[in-house]
């Protein structure tokens, strides 16, 4: 998985906004696009970026075109996020506790 | 995550905190091999200070090994300098390979503390990144 394609996709407001309305369940490119005060095709960009980071899945199903998001994926994303600030915040005390001990 | 086994998947990211200490004594902290023996390690690991070696020039490297006390384990780490301005700012490599690029950033302090920066880059520097806040 190329984490840097999910934080990309990730770092911009509308695709976010598209991420938190697929929380909630699968929806039409049509239903996802009419809150958003953006035209379809710009929806449509969007969703090719998140499809790109492998966030969400576009499926036909009848006459509609369905995005469903794939929780894994952003589960991964966040997983790593919390592992790597952990490692840090580990690394960081340790600094500080051998410059306080110097003092 | 593994120190010496870095996922080529990371994405770059920045580190941030606040030291209580004036810049020189982080500095010292991340080139000295003394002080360095003494915290380059996840908990539950040692840095016996006999194999820490420092050679703080452009294109020097320095070496440590990590050991865990109780199996004997050992974890040997290397990197590779590329840009020394004590004690404002220290590029290097992690670990063998040419990527990522670590950047130690402390741009000034005050008479409190010192603002550091950690980031991590795959690519070129500056790294479009994410930041990790406290």
């Amino acid at each position: 998985m190329n984490l840097d394609l999910v934080f990309g996709a990730l770092a911009d407001p509308t695709r976010r906004a598209i991420v938190d309305h697929l929380r909630h369940g699968d929806m039409s490119s049509g239903e996802l696009a009419d809150p958003l005060p953006i035209s379809r095709s710009a929806v449509s960009q969007h969703l090719k970026v998140l499809e790109e980071a492998g966030l969400v899945t576009r499926s036909k199903r009848a006459q509609q075109r369905i995005v469903s998001l794939n929780g894994d994926r952003l589960s991964a994303a966040t997983d790593w996020l919390v592992a790597a600030h952990e490692e840090w915040q580990r690394r960081f005390d340790a600094l500080d506790q051998v410059l306080n001990d110097d003092r | 995550m593994n120190p010496n086994s870095p996922s080529h998947e990371e994405p770059g990211f920045t580190i941030v905190r606040d030291f209580a200490a004036p810049r020189e004594r982080i500095w010292q902290a991340w080139t000295d091999p003394d002080v360095m023996a003494r915290w380059f390690h996840p908990e539950g690991l040692q840095t016996p200070r006999e194999t820490v070696s420092v050679d703080l020039r452009v294109g020097g490297t320095y070496t440590y090994t990590m050991r865990i006390e109780e199996t004997g384990q050992e974890f040997p780490t290397a990197g590779r300098y590329l840009r020394i301005d004590p004690p404002v700012r220290l590029d290097f490599t992690p670990c063998a390979s040419r990527r990522p690029v670590r950047s130690f950033r402390q741009p000034a302090d005050t008479c409190e503390s010192t603002h550091l920066s950690v980031s991590t880059s795959h690519g070129e520097f500056p790294a479009r990144s994410t930041t990790l806040r406290e």
